[in-house]
C-alpha cells in the first residue's frame, strides 16, 4: 500500500451548542435584475437550465464574485439546492466565489501559450497586480489574476483576457499597457 | 418487447430496457461496481462493471447500457479483468492507508476489489491529500476516502429528498460538499444516515453510538423502529457481551424500503442508559405527604433549566428504597383492591401506553376492566387522534387510515394538512417529496411553515381556520361541478345536509376566518375537484382543536364528494404518532371499546368478553385522559397504575394535571426510567425496554409487525406482560401465560382485524390488517372499494360548522401558541434525550417567534423570552424563525426545563375528547 498522503487540515469541527446558520439568503433578483432575469428564463424549457446565465448576471451585478447569501438567494429563485448552486459555480472557472478584483486578467496556460512564454505573461500580470499567485486578488483590490485553461486561440498565441475581452499575440509590454489601461 | 442476447456464451432473455449489468445478474453473474446500486438510478461513472462487448469499440460500462438483440457480452474476460485491476489500483493510490469502512464494519467494497486482485502496493503516486470532516455528531467523514462514486449525493437527493450533499469543485479537487460546501455538522444536514448506508468506502461512515463498530460477528435481530407510526422495519446489529445494540440498518423489501430517519438509526441507547431502573422501588415514609422532588417540577421553579435535560436522579431516587418483587406487588396489589374493594372499581383508573405492544396494550385493558371492574383506562392517543378516530367511526365506520403511506405514489394530488411529515414522520415524508418529485402535486396547509412546504405548494392558513378553509374549497368544488356525483350517490348519505351548510362558506366569507384568499382557495378547490386520484394526509394540527373532530369531518367530507376513497392513490390517512397507537387503540385501551372498537354498552359485546375472560364486565363507558385528571383532583378518583406513560409533561394545563395526580392515595408507575410521572408514585415497577422484549406492534399503515428481543434486561427489570400478570394474579385473577405469543392468539381470536395472524406472519413486511389469508397475501392496502362498514353501509357526510376557539387573543395575551415536535425528539423527551446522538443534535429547550415580533420585543435572535398564558408561565430561548407566522409563537414539547404544557388549556373537544394542543392566547416579554 501507499504512504499516507499528508492530510490536509480537518474542517472546522461543529460546536453542537451553536449549529451555524445557514447564510441568509439575499433577496434574489434586486430590483435592477428583474427584467432581465426574466428575459433570461423565458429563454429557457426549465428554470435550472438557466442557472448558468444567472449567476453571471448575479455575479456582474454584485462585484464580480458570488457570495454564500447571493448563491443562497439565486438557488431560492431557481429553485435548486444549495449544493447544486455550488457544485456548478465551483467548476466553472469564470465564476469567483471569493472576492475579485475590479478587473479580471486572465492568462492561458495550456500548451500552446505556455510554449510561446505565457508563464512570463503571468508573472508579468501578478507583478502588475501585486498579487501573491494566480486567484488572489491583489494588494489593491484592482486585478484578479488567473490560469486560465486554453481559451481556444492557439494560432495566436499566447493569449490573454482582460475584462472579458480576447487579445492576441500578447507581448509583456502589451500586457502592461492592457492593464495601465484599466481604471 | 424482449431482447434476446448472449452473455458469457449463454443466451438470455429480457425485457427491452434491462441493462447488461442486471441481465448478468440474473444469470448468476456478479459484476463489480462501485458507484452502482440497484436502488439508484444508475449513472457510470467508476466504470468497474465495464465489459466487452463483441463489435464495440471500448469496454461499456454494463450498469447504463442497455441490452440490444444479438449483443453478444463478456463480463469476465482478460481485457475486462485487466482493466477493472488497473481501475482499482488507481483509485486505492489516493485512499488512505487503513479503510476506516474495513474497521468498523468490514464491508469496504474498495478493500474488497484490492484483496481480489491482489493488490497491494499500487504503481501510482498518491495526490496532495484531502481533508477529513468530524463535525457531524453522528457521521465521519472522510474525503480522503471518497471515490466520487456520487452514491451518497443519489441517496440524499433521490432516496432521502434532502438535497443536502452535491459535487463541488473539479480535477483533483472534487468532492462531495454539502449545502454551500460547509462541514457536515453545519449543513442543512438532518443526520437520516442514508449517505452512509450507500457509502462503498470508508469517506461517510457512522460514528459509534454506545460501544465501537468493530468488524466482528454481531448478532443480527430484525426487529421495528421503537419511535413513530411509520414502523420503520430495521435489523439491531447487536454485541450480546455487552449487550448493547451497535448499530442500526434498515431493512429492504419493507414498506420503509431500508430508509431510517436519525431516530431509528442513531436514538437506539437509551435503552442501554445508566438511568434504567433495575430494581423495584418504594416511596419512604419520610417523603410523604408527596412533593415533587427535583427542580424543573417544582412550583416555584419557573422554567430555567435546573437539572439538566432529565431528573435529579440522585435526589429522586433519595426519595425511594429499593424492595424485592415480591414485596413492592404485594403492596401493588393490596392497595389497588382495597381502593376497589371499598370505592368501587371507578375509584381506580389506568394509563397504558401507545409505546407499548398490542400484547401488553391488550393485557393492560384485561387488567383494568377484568380486575379493577372499571372501564377508565386510556392512553396517549386521546391526546393526539381521538378526535380523528370519533370523526371516521361516526362517518364512514372504521378509525384506521384507508391506504398505506406509500400509496402517495399513485396520487396526482396529495393534501398533506396540519402535519409536519419531516420532523414527525420523516420517512413517510421522504416518500411524499419523492412523489411531488415524480409529478404528485403536493399542498400544504399549515400556519407553522413545514418542510415539506419547499416541496410543494404552501398555504399558510390561520390558527384555527381549518373549518372555513375546507368548507370554502368543497363550496368551490360544488359550484365548479366537479364532485363525483356517481360516487355521491351510490356510496354515501346525507350529503343534502353538507351542501347546505357548504354552501354560506363561499371563498369570500371564508378568507377572513382562514387567512386565505379566495382566488387561492378557488385555485387549490379546482386542483383537488379536477384530480383523478387526492389523498389526504393529516396530523396533529387538524386532531389537536377543541373543533378537531369537525377538522377531521371536513376533510372526509371532502375525500367523499370528490369520490377519493378506495381506489390506488386516494383515501384518508391520520399519520398516526406512536408506534403503536394503531395497535393500542385496536387493542381496547380506550374507555368506551373493547378491542376491535366493540362498544362497552353493547350488551353482546359485552357477553363476548365476559365469557372469553369469565368475568362481569361494567357496562358504562369510562373516563378519558383529561377527564381521569380531573376526577383525581376532586377526589373521585384514589388509584391509579401508569404503564409508560408520563403525564407530568404529556398532559394539557400540567401543573393542575401534577397536582391533581398528587392528590391520588395512591400510584403506581410502571417505566424504564424515573420519569417525571414516577417521582410523584408510591411504587414504581421496573419494566423492560422496547429491546428487551418480543411483541407485536401496528403502523400508521395499519401494517403489523413484529418486533423481537435484541438486548438482556437490566438487573432486576421484568418484562411488562408478566407484572401485568402478576399484578392480577395477586389481586385475585389468576392469570399465565406461556410465551408472549398466546396473549396475541387470545386477542387476535377476539378480534375481526387481527383474526388468523400469528407471529410466524409478522416478520418480514409484516401484514395489513384485515388479513383473512395471511399464507398468500399481505393483507388489505386500499379499503372501502366498495363502501364502508356503517350500518347502511354508505358512507356519511357530517358537515361542520366554524366555532370560535375557546380563547381567543386579546390585549393581555395577544400572541397564538401553538406546540408540535422537533426531528431529534420524542414526546416527553425521556427516550431521546438520553440518546447520546439525539441530545447533542438538539440539546436544549427554544421556541420559535416571527423575526418581526421578536425586533418589537427587543429581544435578539437566540435571547430568552417568558411565555405566558391564563395558566402559567416558562421563560425560554427564543429562535427567529419565518416558519411561524406573526403574532403566532411555536414551541415543542419535549423539554422538561420549559414545559409547554404548563401554558396550554385542558378545554376537550366535545367529540374526540382531545385537549386543544395548538391553540393558547399567549404573552411573549423580554426575560
Amino acid at each position: 500500500m501507499s504512504a499516507t498522503p499528508p492530510r490536509a487540515p480537518a474542517a472546522a469541527p461543529k460546536d453542537v451548542e451553536a449549529r451555524q446558520p445557514a447564510p441568509t439568503p439575499v433577496a434574489f433578483p434586486p430590483a435592477a435584475l428583474k427584467d432581465e432575469c426574466e428575459a433570461i428564463l423565458s429563454r429557457y424549457p426549465t428554470r435550472q437550465a438557466a442557472l448558468i446565465p444567472i449567476l453571471l448576471l448575479a455575479q456582474g451585478h454584485y462585484d464580480n464574485w458570488v457570495s454564500p447569501e447571493v448563491e443562497a438567494g439565486v438557488a431560492e429563485y431557481i429553485g435548486v439546492s444549495d449544493s447544486h448552486v455550488r457544485g456548478v459555480l465551483s467548476f466553472y472557472s469564470m465564476f469567483n466565489l471569493k472576492p475579485a478584483g475590479k478587473h479580471e486578467v486572465w492568462v492561458c496556460r495550456t500548451l500552446t501559450c505556455w510554449l510561446r512564454g505565457a508563464a512570463k505573461l503571468r508573472d508579468t500580470a501578478l507583478e502588475k497586480a501585486q498579487a501573491e499567485r494566480a486567484g488572489v486578488v491583489g494588494e489593491d483590490g484592482k486585478f484578479l489574476v488567473k490560469n486560465m485553461e486554453c481559451l481556444g486561440l492557439c494560432e495566436v498565441a499566447p493569449a490573454v483576457f482582460v475584462d472579458g475581452v480576447a487579445h492576441t499575440n500578447v507581448t509583456n509590454e502589451k500586457l502592461v499597457e492592457l492593464m495601465d489601461a484599466c481604471e | 418487447m424482449s431482447i434476446t442476447l448472449t452473455i458469457d456464451g449463454t443466451e438470455i432473455t429480457v425485457p427491452e430496457g434491462t441493462s447488461v449489468w442486471d441481465a448478468a445478474k440474473q444469470m448468476g453473474h456478479d459484476v463489480p461496481v462501485l458507484c452502482h446500486d440497484e436502488k439508484l438510478e444508475p449513472v457510470g461513472v467508476c466504470r468497474m462493471c465495464v465489459v466487452e462487448v463483441e463489435g464495440a469499440r471500448t469496454l461499456v460500462a454494463s450498469c447504463v447500457r442497455e441490452c440490444e438483440e444479438g449483443m453478444v457480452v463478456r463480463t469476465g474476460s482478460e481485457v475486462v479483468e485487466r482493466n477493472r485491476k488497473t481501475l482499482t489500483e488507481l483509485l486505492l493510490a489516493d485512499q488512505p492507508e487503513e479503510s476506516a469502512r474495513e474497521a468498523t464494519t468490514g464491508d469496504d467494497q474498495l478493500f474488497a476489489l484490492a484483496r481480489q486482485y491482489g493488490i497491494e502496493t499500487p504503481r501510482f503516486p498518491a495526490g496532495n491529500g484531502r481533508p477529513v470532516d468530524d463535525s457531524s455528531p453522528v457521521i465521519a467523514v472522510d474525503h480522503q476516502a471518497c471515490i466520487l462514486c456520487d452514491r451518497c449525493v443519489r441517496a440524499c437527493d433521490d432516496i432521502q429528498s434532502n438535497l443536502v450533499i452535491g459535487r463541488t469543485g473539479k480535477g483533483y479537487s472534487a468532492r462531495i460538499g454539502f449545502d454551500l460546501d460547509n462541514p457536515m455538522g453545519a449543513s442543512t444536514c438532518v443526520e437520516c444516515g442514508e449517505c452512509a448506508a450507500a457509502c462503498p468506502t470508508g469517506a461517510l461512515i457512522n460514528k459509534p453510538i454506545t460501544v465501537a463498530i468493530e468488524p466482528k460477528p454481531l448478532k443480527e435481530i430484525e426487529s421495528v423502529c421503537p419511535y413513530c407510526g411509520v414502523g420503520c422495519a430495521l435489523t439491531y446489529k447487536v454485541d450480546e457481551e455487552a449487550n448493547k445494540v451497535v448499530y442500526a440498518e434498515g431493512r429492504e423489501d419493507t414498506a420503509n424500503e431500508a430508509r431510517l430517519c436519525v431516530k431509528g438509526r442513531y436514538g437506539f441507547d437509551y435503552a442501554t442508559h445508566k438511568h434504567r431502573l433495575t430494581k423495584p422501588l418504594i416511596r419512604k415514609d419520610a417523603h410523604y405527604p408527596k412533593q415533587a422532588l427535583t427542580g424543573a417540577m417544582q412550583r416555584k421553579d419557573d422554567g430555567t433549566r435546573t437539572n439538566g435535560v432529565y431528573p435529579d436522579y440522585e435526589k429522586a431516587l433519595g426519595a425511594f428504597r429499593e424492595a424485592t418483587w415480591d414485596e413492592a406487588l404485594e403492596l401493588v396489589a393490596s392497595k389497588l383492591s382495597a381502593i376497589r374493594d371499598e370505592h368501587g372499581g371507578d375509584a381506580l383508573a389506568g394509563f397504558g401506553s401507545a409505546k407499548c405492544s398490542n400484547e401488553e396494550a391488550y393485557l393492560f385493558q384485561k387488567m383494568i376492566r377484568a380486575v379493577f371492574k372499571t372501564n377508565n383506562v386510556d392512553h396517549c392517543t386521546r391526546l393526539c387522534h381521538a378526535s380523528s378516530v370519533a370523526a371516521l367511526l361516526e362517518t364512514i365506520g372504521s378509525g384506521a387510515v384507508t391506504t398505506v403511506y406509500n400509496d402517495i405514489r399513485n396520487a396526482d394530488v396529495a393534501l398533506v394538512t396540519g402535519s409536519n411529515a419531516t420532523a414527525n414522520h420523516p420517512v413517510a415524508a421522504t416518500f411524499f417529496k419523492e412523489a411531488a418529485r415524480n409529478g404528485t402535486k403536493l399542498i400544504i396547509v399549515n400556519p407553522h411553515r413545514p418542510e415539506l412546504a419547499d416541496h410543494g405548494e404552501y398555504v399558510r392558513l390561520r390558527p384555527g381556520g381549518d373549518v372555513a378553509f375546507y368548507n370554502a374549497i368543497m363550496n368551490v368544488i360544488l359550484e365548479e361541478g366537479l364532485e363525483d356525483r356517481a360516487y355521491i350517490e351510490q356510496y354515501t348519505e346525507n350529503f343534502d345536509a353538507l351542501k347546505e351548510t357548504v354552501a354560506r362558506y363561499t371563498p369570500e366569507i371564508a378568507a377572513p376566518m382562514c387567512g386565505i384568499e379566495p382566488d387561492k382557495i378557488r385555485e387549490i378547490a379546482i386542483t383537488i375537484g379536477k384530480a383523478n386520484a387526492f389523498l389526504v394526509f393529516w396530523g396533529m394540527g387538524i386532531s389537536q382543536h377543541l373543533h378537531g373532530t369537525d377538522n377531521a369531518r371536513s376533510l372526509i367530507s371532502l375525500c367523499l364528494m370528490t369520490g377519493n376513497v378506495g381506489r390506488p392513490g386516494t383515501g384518508l390517512h391520520p399519520l398516526r404518532g406512536q408506534n403503536n397507537v394503531q395497535g393500542a387503540s385496536d387493542a381496547g385501551l380506550i374507555p368506551m371499546v373493547f378491542p376491535d372498537y366493540a362498544p362497552v354498552e353493547d350488551p353482546e359485546v359485552r357477553a363476548k368478553y365476559e365469557a372469553a375472560w369469565n368475568v362481569g364486565l361494567d357496562p358504562n363507558p369510562g373516563m378519558t385522559v383529561v377527564e381521569i385528571a380531573h376526577a383525581a383532583e376532586e377526589g373521585s378518583l384514589k388509584g391509579m397504575y401508569i404503564m409508560g406513560e408520563n403525564p407530568f409533561l404529556s398532559d394539557p394545563n400540567v401543573q393542575r394535571a401534577r397536582d391533581a395526580f398528587m392528590n391520588l392515595d395512591f400510584l403506581v408507575v410502571q417505566d424504564i426510567f424515573l420519569t417525571e410521572t414516577a417521582e410523584v408514585a408510591d411504587v414504581v415497577l421496573p419494566a423492560t425496554s422496547y429491546f428487551e422484549k418480543t411483541g407485536t406492534f401496528t403502523n400508521t399503515d395499519r401494517r403489523v409487525q413484529l418486533g423481537q428481543t435484541a438486548l438482556t434486561p437490566p438487573g432486576e427489570a421484568r418484562l411488562d406482560w408478566e407484572i401485568l400478570c402478576d399484578v392480577m394474579t395477586r389481586m385475585g385473577y389468576p392469570q399465565s401465560y406461556e410465551r408472549i405469543e398466546d396473549v396475541f392468539i387470545e386477542f387476535s381470536d377476539l378480534t375481526e382485524s387481527y383474526k388468523g395472524l400469528r407471529y410466524e406472519h409478522l416478520l418480514g413486511r409484516g401484514k395489513l390488517w384485515p388479513c383473512p389469508d395471511p399464507e398468500n397475501s399481505e393483507g388489505e392496502v386500499v379499503l372501502f372499494g366498495d363502501g364502508f362498514p356503517t350500518p347502511t353501509g354508505r358512507g356519511k357526510f357530517s358537515p361542520a360548522e366554524v366555532l370560535p376557539p375557546e380563547e381567543m387573543p386579546d390585549a393581555d395575551f395577544p400572541f397564538i401558541l401553538n406546540t408540535g415536535r422537533t426531528l431529534q425528539h420524542w414526546h416527553t423527551g425521556s427516550m431521546t434525550r438520553r440518546a447520546k446522538a439525539l441530545d447533542a443534535i438538539n440539546p436544549e429547550a427554544f421556541c420559535e417567534v416571527h423575526p418581526e415580533d421578536l425586533a418589537a420585543l427587543g429581544v435578539e435572535d437566540g435571547g430568552m423570552v417568558r411565555l405566558s398564558t391564563r395558566r402559567n408561565s416558562i421563560r425560554v430561548k427564543a429562535r427567529a424563525s419565518t416558519k411561524t407566522s406573526k403574532g403566532s409563537v411555536f414551541i415543542p414539547f419535549h423539554y422538561r426545563e420549559a414545559s409547554a404544557n404548563l401554558l396550554t388549556s385542558d378545554a376537550l373537544d366535545p367529540f374526540g375528547k382531545i385537549p386543544a394542543f395548538k391553540f393558547s392566547a399567549l404573552k411573549v416579554e423580554p426575560a
